[in-house]
């Protein structure tokens, strides 16, 4: 669905992209992640042409962002907080002005999800709240039946219960539909997200499946018989912390199998190892403070 | 989706396009009110509806391109499945529609109640809207593209004026600047306007292409600026350029061809101080040559050229008759300082140079107009327009008209006699090929004293106009035999 090769994008001096490569395969929910100023909103605005790259190659739907046409925006829907909508409109009057632009628009459902997201029909878009703008901008592209959605940080600023509408009217109305999501908020989309890429600084750090990335990454706390002082440990054991007899750390490159071993070959006087599964909120903190600390030192 | 667009935006704006609408038709209806006789400058509230409705009118189409605005990576439609082509279309339609259609069709039924032809009307007003689109809407709407927003839009305008300001006190010392270039004042001048217009539209052009296909606002906003900045030098084409592409467009090449101009060797005349004398002759019947420009420059005895009049107008006595050349008493004049006086005074045998534009005028119609207080009234001349007389100290005659003639001449003839009074003259030359105009107030009209004459007397008389147009343009030089400035000097 989604194919990006080294791409770069500079605005000025300034490299927001440096050689970035993608691949959101079809029907998966693909959640894109990192820290403020990694580079998601310019790799999405990059996806559909409202910049463009300066070097490197983005195909979306089989087709180079730079040719991308009304056809294939007719499929794609996209959500983003920064979305500047025309403020004197009226609700249906700009879900009447969208309705011509795609030939697959579906009235009743449109209807389905306005009573599901409970936006007020005649308001001014203007005069809508932060929460009501979002879901207006879902209420706009979902009708037809996206083949893409792509959403850019939908969550942010929404108190708990205008999220949770949101991602039940996501989940609802998902169906096949192939998404691309950008959020800080990993705690809704866990559930949800198929694969997840972590950007930081404009370069991908890893792109992989949630169920696989959950599986390797693991919160472990080792206990040991006496006071140590904090060994050396590899570079895949990150925010590594001691404090008297235990020791804490955050294993990316776990394995059941091998974990054992590994442990037993690197730290000597081990008296109990804990291993928890980690949620992605937890995982991506990890990796957040581990890329901050390389690029300190 | 044109028309979708198009409606959208006139759900947003169509009382705004109303108000423009509504002060673009005041002016009209406030010009058409002062008829005839009323004063030729607008009163203040129609001068001041006038400017309201322009300002009114660049705010609309500021506010129509920020409804969809380029700059910047929010807005919506940039992920819509919009046609970029059928976004500016859209624009488009609406500055025409919206704003021009209603100003157009107000403007067609005032001149049609006047009582002009609806089919020169309509021609000329269409003429007139489209060279307003081309030269002030489009460019309006390119402008508008370039900015995020009206705040950021107005701002944008103010620091253009603020900047030509700057410019205009660095290049000439003050504020207001318009350049004066070789054929302002004169008849050929539209040839500058149309090239400064259609600088304006194909920058407008180039602009809006970038950023509708491509948005690319940095290099819009330079590409705007050079076409600018070249818009603003057009006044400085050379005369020509401008004249040659006049003479091209002769209304009938070659009727010029027998006219000679000659240096006035009589003695008597040749000692006249700073004044070249000039005859004319092979004029047609009832014509006589305008002087468009003439350049006085003294050359030495090897032909080099040793001083040039800066001065290339014409002086015209507008006074005098339409004689062989128009306000010329058969002698060229210029004028020298006396740093280059006593310069060139040591200097023998030096010969003047004249290089002449010419254009030859010819009696277009004549029009026999019955005067006294009971034919005072309206009355349509065919090719002139709605006019009017009003008989007093003065016979006097006004017209509405939507081009009014070039020149003309107008005297009382008595019907029985044939007696005439002396002349009175109304000549602005605008050698403009286009078509008409909306109607307007002749400006100056004719007026002859007829000294109160009582209608019994008077109504035995009748106002003759004779209307004259431009038949060919043509470029004469003459070369005096050399002359001796010292002569002129000692003559003073």
């Amino acid at each position: 669905m989604i194919q990006v090769r080294d791409l770069w994008k500079k605005f000025g001096r300034h490299e927001a992209l440096r050689g970035l490569s993608l691949n959101v395969s079809e029907g998966s929910a693909y959640a894109l992640i990192g820290a403020n100023g990694a580079g998601k909103t310019t790799t999405i605005r990059t996806l559909v042409n409202i910049e463009e790259p300066t070097s490197g190659s983005v195909t979306i739907m089989g087709v180079d962002s730079r040719r991308i046409s009304p056809r294939e925006l007719s499929y794609i829907g996209y959500v983003s907080e920064s979305q500047e909508l025309p403020a004197r409109l009226t609700v249906q009057d700009y879900l009447a002005y969208l309705r011509p632009f795609y030939p697959t628009w579906d009235r009743d459902l449109e209807s389905a999800l306005r009573a599901q997201l409970r936006v007020p029909r005649n308001w001014r878009i203007g005069h809508l709240s932060h929460g009501m703008r979002i879901k207006m901008l879902l209420l706009c592209a979902l009708p037809y039946r996206p083949k893409l959605l792509i959403l850019d940080e939908p969550f942010s600023g929404l108190d708990p219960l205008v999220r949770e509408e949101l991602m039940q009217s996501l989940l609802s109305q998902a169906g096949e539909t192939t998404i691309l999501i950008s959020t800080h908020e990993l705690g809704e989309i866990e559930g949800m997200a198929t694969h997840v890429a972590f950007i930081d600084q404009g370069r991908l750090l890893f792109e992989q499946s949630t169920s696989d990335l959950m599986e390797r990454f693991r919160e472990v706390r080792i206990t040991f018989e006496s006071e140590v002082r904090p060994p050396e440990t590899p570079a895949d054991w990150l925010d590594v912390r001691s404090a008297g007899s235990s020791m804490t750390f955050v294993d990316s490159q776990f394995s059941d199998s091998t974990f054992g071993e590994r442990v037993g070959a690197l730290l000597t006087g081990v008296r109990r190892v804990e291993t928890e599964p980690m949620s992605l909120r937890s995982i991506f903190i990890a990796l957040a403070r581990s890329a901050r600390e390389s690029r300190s030192e | 989706m044109i028309w979708h667009i198009f409606k959208k935006d006139w759900k947003l704006l169509w009382w705004q396009a109303g108000a423009v609408v509504a002060l673009a038709t005041g002016s009209v209806l406030a010009d058409a009110q002062r008829g005839y006789f009323g004063s030729t400058d607008p009163p203040r509230t129609e001068t001041a509806l006038i400017i309201l409705a322009f300002l009114a009118g660049l705010f609309l189409i500021t506010e129509l391109v920020q409804q969809d605005p380029i700059p910047g990576g929010a807005q919506d439609w940039l992920v819509r499945p919009v046609k970029r082509a059928d976004l500016l279309l859209a624009k488009l339609l609406f500055v025409l529609l919206a704003l021009e259609a209603p100003i157009l069709i107000v403007a067609v039924m005032t001149d049609f109640a006047r009582g002009f032809p609806l089919g020169t009307t309509l021609s000329g007003v269409t003429v007139e809207m489209l060279a307003m689109t081309l030269s002030l809407g489009l460019p309006a709407l390119a402008f508008a593209s370039l900015f995020r927003g009206i705040t950021e839009t107005i701002a944008a305008a103010f620091a253009v004026v603020l900047a030509l300001m700057a410019g205009g006190f660095l290049i000439m010392g003050r504020a207001n600047f318009p350049l004066v270039g070789p054929t302002n004042q004169t008849g050929v001048h539209w040839v500058a306007d149309v090239a400064e217009n259609s600088v304006y539209f194909l920058g407008a052009a180039a602009v809006l292409a970038m950023q509708y296909y491509r948005r690319q606002t940095v290099r819009a906003r330079w590409v705007a600026a050079a076409f600018f900045a070249l818009a603003r030098l057009t006044p400085m084409m050379p005369w020509q350029s401008a004249f040659a592409l006049q003479q091209g467009l002769a209304p009938s090449p070659g009727s010029a061809s027998s006219v000679v101009l000659a240096f006035d060797s009589s003695p008597n005349r040749t000692r006249l101080a700073f004044c070249i004398p000039v005859t004319v002759s092979g004029l047609p019947a009832d014509s006589w040559v305008n002087v468009d420009r003439v350049s006085v420059s003294l050359t030495d005895a090897a032909g080099g050229v040793v001083w040039k009049n800066p001065i290339q107008l014409p002086w015209i006595d507008s006074a005098k008759p339409f004689s062989s050349i128009r306000g010329h008493d058969g002698c060229e004049p210029f004028s020298m300082d006396s740093d280059e006086i006593n310069r060139l005074s040591k200097m023998s045998a030096l010969h003047a140079r004249l290089d002449y534009s010419l254009t030859l005028f010819g009696l277009d119609k004549s029009y026999a107009i019955p005067v006294g207080s009971s034919s005072d009234g309206d009355q349509v001349l065919p090719d002139v327009g709605r006019c009017g007389t009003r008989t007093g100290y003065w016979v006097t005659l006004r017209c509405i008209t939507q081009k009014a003639p070039t020149c003309a001449m107008a005297f009382l003839s008595n019907k029985t006699t044939g007696l005439r009074t002396p002349p009175a003259y109304s000549c602005n030359p605008d050698y403009e090929p286009f078509g008409g105009e909306t109607s307007t107030t002749w400006g100056s009209g004719l007026s002859i004293p007829s000294r109160n004459l009582p209608d019994p007397v008077i109504t035995n008389w009748q106002f003759v106009l004779r209307t004259y147009k431009p038949l060919d343009h043509f470029t004469r030089q003459l070369t005096t035999p050399a002359i001796d400035l010292r002569d002129w000097v000692s003559g003073l």
